[in-house]
This record gives structure tokens, C-alpha cells and sequence, in this order.
């Protein structure tokens, strides 16, 4: 074949380690990263917010709530690797440091900011058994390498269709230990998040097994609480259509300090809400259209992310005080 | 107006249904134009007329056997990148099986991803070095959704797992063969546009090069932006064109070829580039790109579609800076020249510095046109086709603020050096591209009827051949040189072209008009056929007799056509009044006839009515019917009618001499009515007797 151009190697990633997104495709990476600016707009009592650090990700964040809340549509899929560069900021009144105020001390509003370096890269460029793009693929590991934190996306949906997780992180988790420069288990902080809770069967699963609780909101949310997310995950992952999914809670155990490990059940565009009753109908909750060829896959109703801030903000916390001096 | 109206639509020419409902609109225009329109209607009308497809097949198909269509071509790889219906993994779903493999493929596109795209098509240009004996490559990707349409959608499904899938077609093609070719971008992709790549199909495909019609709009209103995104590249920084979101990916891929034909062409053996990229990809490997967003890692040039900035170049870029300052001075003699530098350069300093060493010298277009001549005199195949690019790439970058003066002074070299002369030792296809481009250098478009004399007196003779098929794609500002072009060769013409000038919307009464108005300007070698046409589409009309009778049965533009001579006239009117009247003219037609105002009694229309009246014995008649004509026709109007009445009442002829005039078979018809009264009135006489 002709010859490679040349500079193929890939240069190291610039910019302070980030948070990158590992998952095998459709397992719902991009929607995930799509819908954190709606799941913090939802949940003002956190004090947090986002903004885009550059014009890329600026845009790339309106385009995705642009999508989801004014198309009903869902994000295109990953096709190189994206980088965007967001910041969460919050104002928590009372909370910052002791300061004189007229006669006596008095702790001001601590204003914090936590940058986001998130990668998401396309669900192929982790296959371990097709090669989808040697320079892709190596970027990928780079990253991977380099950031502080990953969210792992566990798609039990897909699990049940094609059995596919374990093949897509084996083997990028196998490639980062071999580039790592230190040994024994890696630093990275991971949440492994448990995609599309929103799924019939997802939902049904959870509650067969009788771990739901009612959210704090309004609209009563069903919610898998986090202390049973890691039990939900190791029943979830028994009905996959590959044994060998059992694999990948070891082998994230193996690969990373466990008490870095932590499990979520998300949902994205969360559960259906029917806007005369306010309150989840457990009868009528599924937010998610099937495509009908010509039209793709839509979203149906108002978007209620679920858990999908909470692991980014964990993350971000830690890989905050990892950076710091 | 139903088509049966129109003797044409009514049956004379089958096959034509197309035309005659076209025809429709064709009177509407007329009736727009009719009040005045022989006065007001100028000869070069702003309606240009343009060959229908079916007479372009008609006049191809005319074209001797010995000149067979021979276009250019390439050779593709390619394949087909996306999903199966029942997979979740983009991937080569199908490829040739040259010299690249699946594998192969894959990277390619993998490494020149441009990330998540808002709209689709886009298109990626990038290139593949060559290696192990092998050719370098360049590629050109369409990215693209599958048509809803399955009988276009190649066997692809649009909807995969819930989302749209981005098919990525690719064909990758030796630069050699493009260099060669001088084939631009815009040119390779639509030339491949319509290959779908079905399943089953493996063998490399050979590709015909479309090249484009003209210059494009694109290339005259961002071509000072192309400049300095071309300086921009030679820094040898990516740019990133910002704010072009609302121009289509073809018009942004025409950018990309403005750029580049500002750089030498072997400089494309070393870019990617894309219609569209996300402005969150990471380590993009494109060099030139559309986004919608800056990026602030301050390795990329950006630049604004909309809003021309001032070039600011980097402090250690006085290389670039000569360059830019040669390309501003060179103006539209400069991608001519940079398009015969084929050989590869990389945008690296070393290179740039000794592309600024070796700047092409200043060649004309004036100077590139005697040089053409040159090898044209001398046969010389390769210059001749080598000329001929280099004019086309100096056309397609010429703008609007190209004038007149440079299109006089190739005129005058195009005539003078008789270029447009048939050349047999040329191929068809070297010839129909010397002959394009060498008519739109050298004349204004559309093309007048004095252009199409020029021509005709360059070569003299009417322009056949390859030189006639060339000249009948182009568009006419009016019907006479269309109909000389069309007539040049001896074919069933007629039909073809009255079906043009209906498709286009010509009211019948505009030909005719324009002979009317021009009698005098065109040259007596073309008079008969264009008025013979122009009578016959006149003919056309529902309401032909009105509109002949309106131009005084055409005789006066006959005589001014062809003074004096009766032989060119006498037929043509007599077909006229034939047309209108019959075979013959009765006393009664012939007193309308000269007694309309209108009528302008040439000595040839005395003639024809002479020849046409029913009586052999109205010769005095005639005559004196026409000298009132005259005299009214004159302006004395009052006179010639008060002279008539005098002359009728002073010679009145006795009744044996009025007698004598009658024309004998009315005589006859006469005698033998008479006889047989006479008989009848005998047999009821003797039965009543009885």
C-alpha cells in the first residue's frame, strides 16, 4: 500500500489531564455528555453551572441542548475524537473563608470552579477485536493515560443485544497498564456509569430486584440508590449475551484502586414526564422513541437527567486536587 | 391557445409535444412584448438562446464518425466506509481490490476524520504518499447520508441502530494522473458523484473528468480571500475558515480549489482538506477546513468568511510576504502558471523558500495565445493540449474585473492567427476544448450575430465540424447566429431549431422582427436563410395571416433583403401570398390587397399578384392598382385616393370592352348556364303546351 503521511505518531495530548469517556458505541456516551448542562439547570440547589473554556466547546455545548430540548433529537454520533473543554462554577454563599466585616468575622461566598477536560471518542476506537483507525486508537489510549478520571459506560441494553463491554475495555485497560509508568494498580479515579436506566427493561430489572427508592424531586424520580449501584451493576451484568461481561467488574478492580471506583445508574434524558400530572407514572415513562426508517431515534418528552451529574462532579472534584500542586 | 393552433405542435414535426407545451409560455412572452415589439425589441435581446438537451443529442449525433467523443478519465480506488443494517461499528464495507486494502482504507479515513459534522454531504480532499514502488495518491471523500431513494441508496440504510448513519465514499486516484489532467477538486468529486459503489463490484473504476462549465461565482468574489488563506497556508499553519456555515459544502469545496489554484498544483500532493470540521475534534490532520468556532490553542490560522480582514503574517514570514506580493501582481496570470508546477511540494519552509526561489515568470494570456498558435502551426499535439489548460485555468480564475480591452486584444490574436480553423490532426475532444476556450476568450457571451461573422470570416467559411458542436452549447443573445451555426451543415436542422426557440420562448413574430430590423446589417450571404427560417417560424403562428398582412406581406423587407433582384423576392412572396390566399388571387383579394395602407407594392409583389390573379386579363388592372398603391405608399395617401376615383369614373370602359375582359372560362360557365335555362325553359314550355 502506499505509504503512511508522515508525523503519523500522534503528539501527547496538550492541555491539564481530563476526564475521558470510555464505552463501547451507543452506549451512550455523547448524550450523557450532552445532557449535563440540562441535569445542572435542573438541579439549581446545587449551585453549579457550566460554561464553555473555549469556543468550540462553547458551541458544541448549545448545539447539544439545542438538540435535545428543541429537536427532540439525540446527539450525533462521535466520529474522531472530541475534546471539549468546559468549566463547572459554583457561588456557595457562607461557605468560603473568615474575613473582618465591621466588627467581627464573618466567612465569605466561596466561588469554585472546576475544569472539565472531557474526551469522548468514537465507541469503535476501544473495539479490542476490529481495528477501527491505528492513529485514532492510539490517541484514544493516550488519553486515556493521561487523564485523572474515566467514565466507564456500561450500557445494559446493548450488554443484553450484543455483549460487546468487555471487549471494549480489556483491551484499551490493557494498553494503559502497559503504558504506564508506574506499576501496581492506576491512579485514575473511574466512575462506571449504568446507562439508560430509563429502558424498560433497565427500569423492570431494578425493580425485580427491589432496589429503587423515590428521588428527592418534585416529580418523584424512581432512583437505584449509589450504595446499591455496584449490586445492581453485578446482577445487570449476568444477563448479558456474552459471559464474559462477569470480567469486568474484576477486571476494573484489578486495573484501578478500588476505593477510586464508583458506580452510578444514569439516565440522560431520564424517564418520560406527562406534563398534566407532574409526577412519574410508573405506566408511562419511557422517554425514548425508537427510530421508524427514515427517522432516527427521538426523545419524547422534557429531559430529567438522572445521576448524570453526579459522577462528573465527583471526578471533577478529584481530578481538581489531583492537578493542584 | 391549444396546441392544435400551431401548424408545427399540429403535426408537422412528431415528437415535439415537449416543445409545443413550452410554446404556451412562448405566446405569453410575446403577448408581453407584443405592443411595439418589432420597434422595441433590440437585436441583442437580453433572452439568450441555448440548445435544448435533445438538440445537443440531435447536433452530437451529427457529428462525423471520425470524431469520436474520447473525454478524459482516471483511474479510482474506493471504497465504501459505514454500516451494515444489523451492526453497531462504522467500517470498510466494501472496497477495490488494487493496490489499497480494506486496511489501507481504513486508516485513510479514520485519519483524516473531521469529527461531527451538523450537515451533510461534506467533503474531505487529502492525500497518500506513495511508497514500495508505489504511486503518491490523492483522495477525495464524500460524506454523505444514503438516499431515501433505494433505487440511489447503493444498498445502504440510512437508519442503523436508531441514528443516521455518515456514509463515507472515498476514491483515491494517482496524483500523476490528476497532475497531468490538471484536474481540479470540484472537478474530481463531481465527476465520482454518481458512482454508488454497489455491493458485489470490486475492480478499480475508471472515472470520465467532468470539468466545470465557467468560472464560478465563488471564484470572483472571494478570490482576495483565497489569497491570503493561500499566504496563510504557506506559513505552514492549518486555517480554519470561520462563518461559512450558510454556503453549501459544494461552494466551500470551490474555496478550497480557489486557495489551491493560487498554490502550485504540486502542493496538493500534501493537503487535506475539509467542507467541514467539528471545532472540538481533537488533533485534526487537516490543513484547510471550514468550523463553526474558533479554536484558541494558537496553531491555526483563522480567517472570516464574510468579513475581510487585513493579512497579518507571522514576523519570520518574508518568504510568504514575497510570494503574496508576486501573486497580487500577477493578478489572473498566476494559477495558469502555478497549475503547470506539478511536481510535489510540501508546505514546509524549505519548500516555500524555494517555491519563492522559482516563481514562475509572468506569462499573459496573450502571450500563452501566440504560443498556442504557434504549436497549432507546427502540430504540435502536446503544447496544444498543455495551451489549452493553461488558457482554461487562466479563465476559470479570470473575474468579473476582466475587460474588454484584454477580450479585444485576444480576439484579434484568436483571428488573426485563424485558431479557430479545423485542426484534423487534433482529437475531438483537444479540439472542442481549444475551440471553448478560445471563444470565451475572445468573445462577449451570449454571442452576437456580428461575433458569429467574425468568426465565419476567420475561418471562410460557416464553422463546421467539431467547431460548429462547440459553438451550439453556447449560448446566443438572438436567432440569427444561432440559425447560421445550426444550418452550417446540411441536416434536418429546421425542426430541431424551431423547438429550441419555443423552449426558450421566442414568440413566432420575433425572428421575423429581427430580419425586419437588421435587413440591412446582415450580410447578403445569410439573408436568404435567415429570412426563409423566419418566414417559416412566422408561419407558426395561430394568427400568421394577421401578422403578415401587419408587415405588408413582407415585401418590403424582400426588397430591402435583395434589392432589385426579383428571382430572390418573386418565390418568396408568391409562397406568402399563397400561404395567405390560396393558389389565386380574385379581383376582390387583389383591390384588399393594395388597398391596405401597410402594403409597400414593390415591383416584385406587382409581379407575383400578376402571376396569381385568376383573370389573365387583369394586367392593367393590377397595374394601375398598384401605381395607387405606390403613390399612397409614398405618403400621398389623399391623392392616390382622389386619383382613383377620377380614374375610375374617366375610364369607365364601354360594356363590349368590360365584356371583353371577363376571363373566358367565366364566359364559358356563362354560355353553358344560358343553354341549359334555355333547354329547361324549352321542356316546361312544351309540356305545358302538351
Amino acid at each position: 500500500m502506499p505509504a503512511r503521511p508522515q508525523g503519523s505518531q500522534p503528539p501527547p495530548p496538550q492541555g491539564p489531564p481530563g476526564i475521558t469517556m470510555l464505552g463501547a458505541q451507543q452506549t451512550g456516551k455523547t448524550t450523557f455528555l450532552a445532557a449535563l448542562q440540562i441535569a445542572l439547570l435542573r438541579k439549581p440547589d446545587l449551585g453549579w453551572s457550566l460554561k464553555g473554556d473555549n469556543p468550540g466547546s462553547t458551541q458544541a455545548l448549545i448545539n447539544f441542548v439545542n438538540d435535545m430540548t428543541d429537536n427532540h433529537v439525540f446527539p450525533r454520533p462521535t466520529a474522531a475524537i472530541e475534546n471539549y473543554r468546559w468549566s463547572l462554577e459554583g457561588e456557595f454563599p457562607g461557605k468560603g473563608p473568615l474575613k473582618w466585616h465591621r466588627w467581627w468575622f464573618r466567612r465569605q461566598n466561596l466561588l469554585s470552579s472546576i475544569g472539565l477536560d472531557l474526551v469522548d471518542a468514537p465507541g469503535e476506537s476501544a473495539d479490542g477485536r476490529q481495528l477501527f483507525g491505528r492513529a485514532i486508537s492510539e490517541r484514544f489510549v493516550d488519553n486515556l493515560v493521561r487523564s485523572s478520571g474515566i467514565v466507564v459506560f456500561y450500557d445494559p441494553v446493548s450488554e443484553f443485544d450484543r455483549g460487546d463491554a468487555f471487549r471494549h475495555t480489556f483491551g484499551v485497560l490493557a494498553q494503559m497498564r502497559s503504558l504506564a509508568e508506574r506499576r501496581g494498580r492506576l491512579p485514575h479515579y473511574v466512575a462506571v456509569c449504568i446507562t439508560k436506566f430509563d429502558e424498560i427493561r433497565v427500569f423492570e430489572s431494578a425493580y425485580k430486584l427491589k432496589m429503587l427508592e423515590i428521588g428527592p424531586e418534585a416529580e418523584e424520580f424512581p432512583q437505584v440508590p449509589e450504595g446499591d449501584a455496584e449490586a445492581f451493576f453485578g446482577r445487570l451484568v449476568r444477563l448479558s449475551r456474552s459471559d464474559n461481561a462477569a470480567l469486568i467488574l474484576p477486571m476494573l478492580h484489578q486495573t484501578f484502586r478500588k476505593e477510586r471506583v464508583r458506580f452510578f445508574v444514569t439516565s440522560a434524558i431520564g424517564f418520560y414526564l406527562n406534563p398534566s400530572l407532574a409526577v412519574f407514572d410508573p405506566d408511562d415513562y419511557q422517554n425514548h422513541i425508537p427510530a421508524a426508517d427514515p427517522e432516527p431515534a427521538r426523545i419524547r418528552g422534557a429531559i430529567y437527567p438522572i445521576n448524570v451529574i453526579e459522577p462528573i462532579l465527583w471526578l471533577g472534584e478529584n481530578v481538581a486536587r489531583t492537578a493542584r500542586p | 391557445m391549444s396546441n392544435g393552433d400551431v401548424p408545427w405542435a399540429a403535426g408537422e414535426q412528431p415528437g415535439q409535444q415537449a416543445a409545443a407545451t413550452d410554446y404556451r409560455a412562448a405566446h405569453a412572452y410575446g403577448a408581453a412584448v407584443a405592443p411595439g415589439a418589432r420597434d422595441k425589441r433590440p437585436a441583442d435581446a437580453e433572452v439568450s438562446i441555448t440548445l435544448t438537451a435533445e438538440m445537443a443529442r440531435q447536433f452530437a449525433r451529427e457529428q462525423p464518425a471520425d470524431e469520436p467523443g474520447t473525454g478524459q478519465a482516471v483511474t479510482a480506488e474506493w471504497a465504501l466506509w459505514g454500516k451494515q443494517a444489523n451492526e453497531t461499528a462504522y467500517r470498510v464495507l466494501r472496497c477495490s481490490d488494487g493496490v489499497f486494502t480494506s486496511d489501507d482504507f481504513r486508516e485513510v479515513i479514520t485519519r483524516y476524520a473531521s469529527g461531527v459534522k451538523e450537515r451533510l454531504p461534506q467533503y474531505t480532499v487529502c492525500w497518500i504518499p506513495g511508497a514500495q514502488g508505489h504511486p503518491a495518491y490523492l483522495g477525495v471523500a464524500v460524506h454523505e447520508l444514503a438516499d431515501p431513494d433505494p433505487a440511489r441508496s447503493g444498498g445502504r440504510s440510512r437508519i442503523v441502530g436508531g441514528r443516521e448513519v455518515e456514509y463515507v465514499r472515498l476514491f483515491c486516484v494517482p496524483y500523476a494522473e490528476l497532475a497531468e489532467l490538471g484536474v481540479s477538486y470540484p472537478d474530481l468529486a463531481g465527476s465520482v458523484m454518481e458512482q454508488q459503489l454497489p455491493a458485489g463490484e470490486t475492480a478499480p473504476i475508471r472515472v470520465a473528468v467532468q470539468a466545470a462549465a465557467g468560472p464560478h461565482h465563488i471564484a470572483a468574489k472571494f478570490r482576495d480571500l483565497a489569497v491570503n488563506v493561500a499566504a496563510l497556508l504557506l506559513t505552514t499553519r492549518p486555517v480554519c475558515v470561520l462563518g461559512a456555515e450558510r454556503t453549501t459544502a459544494e461552494d466551500r469545496l470551490r474555496f478550497i480549489e480557489l486557495v489551491m489554484s493560487l498554490l502550485p498544483y504540486g502542493m496538493r500532493s500534501r493537503l487535506s482538506a475539509s467542507t467541514w470540521a467539528s471545532s472540538t475534534a481533537q488533533d485534526l490532520k487537516l490543513r484547510l477546513y471550514f468550523a463553526n468556532a474558533r479554536r484558541d490553542d494558537g496553531k491555526i490560522s483563522h480567517v472570516s468568511w464574510d468579513q475581510p480582514e487585513p493579512l497579518t503574517l507571522p514576523g519570520e514570514s518574508e518568504a510568504v510576504r514575497l510570494y503574496l506580493d508576486w501573486l497580487r501582481r500577477t493578478g489572473a496570470n498566476a494559477a495558469p502558471a502555478l497549475a503547470e508546477r506539478t511536481e510535489p511540494l510540501r508546505f514546509t519552509r524549505e519548500d516555500v523558500r524555494r517555491l519563492v526561489d522559482n516563481l514562475p515568470r509572468d506569462r499573459s494570456v496573450t502571450e500563452t495565445l501566440e504560443d498556442l498558435a504557434d504549436s497549432l502551426r507546427k502540430q504540435d499535439r502536446a503544447a496544444v493540449t498543455a495551451g489549452v489548460e493553461r488558457l482554461r485555468r487562466h479563465l476559470a480564475s479570470q473575474d468579473d474585473r476582466s475587460g474588454a480591452a484584454d477580450r479585444e486584444k485576444c480576439r484579434q490574436l484568436v483571428l488573426r492567427h485563424g485558431m479557430l480553423k479545423d485542426r484534423p490532426a487534433l482529437r475531438h475532444d483537444v479540439k472542442a476544448r481549444l475551440y471553448e476556450v478560445l471563444l470565451k476568450l475572445a468573445f462577449d457571451m451570449p454571442l452576437t450575430y456580428a461575433s458569429y461573422c467574425e468568426i465565419e470570416r476567420s475561418l471562410g467559411d460557416p464553422p463546421r465540424g467539431t467547431l460548429r458542436s462547440v459553438l451550439l452549447e453556447f449560448q446566443f443573445s438572438s436567432f440569427i447566429p444561432l440559425l447560421l451555426t445550426a444550418k452550417a451543415e446540411p441536416s434536418s436542422w429546421e425542426p430541431q431549431l424551431v423547438a429550441v426557440l419555443i423552449g426558450s420562448g421566442i414568440a413566432p413574430t420575433v425572428p421575423i422582427d429581427e430580419v425586419v430590423q437588421l435587413a440591412d446589417k446582415i450580410r447578403p450571404e445569410h439573408r436568404m436563410a435567415v429570412y426563409d427560417f423566419a418566414a417559416y417560424y412566422l408561419r407558426g403562428a395561430p394568427d400568421a395571416w394577421h401578422e403578415l398582412k401587419e408587415r405588408g406581406y413582407l415585401a418590403e423587407t424582400l426588397e430591402e433583403l435583395f434589392p432589385g433582384n426579383l428571382k430572390r423576392q418573386e418565390p418568396r412572396l408568391a409562397q406568402t401570398l399563397r400561404f395567405v390566399y390560396g393558389e389565386r388571387l380574385s379581383a376582390g383579394q387583389i383591390s384588399d390587397l393594395f388597398g391596405d395602407s401597410r402594403l409597400h407594392p414593390t415591383m416584385a409583389l406587382e409581379r407575383v399578384v400578376r402571376s396569381m390573379a385568376a383573370s389573365p386579363k387583369a394586367d392593367r388592372e393590377i397595374a394601375r392598382q398598384a401605381a395607387f398603391a405606390r403613390i399612397s405608399s409614398a405618403g400621398y395617401e389623399e391623392d392616390a385616393r382622389v386619383l382613383a376615383q377620377g380614374t375610375d369614373e374617366r375610364y369607365r370602359q364601354p360594356l363590349r370592352e368590360r365584356l371583353r375582359q371577363l376571363p373566358r372560362s367565366t364566359i364559358t360557365t356563362a354560355v353553358i348556364v344560358a343553354a341549359i335555362a334555355a333547354f329547361v325553359a324549352y321542356l316546361i314550355i312544351t309540356a305545358v303546351h302538351h
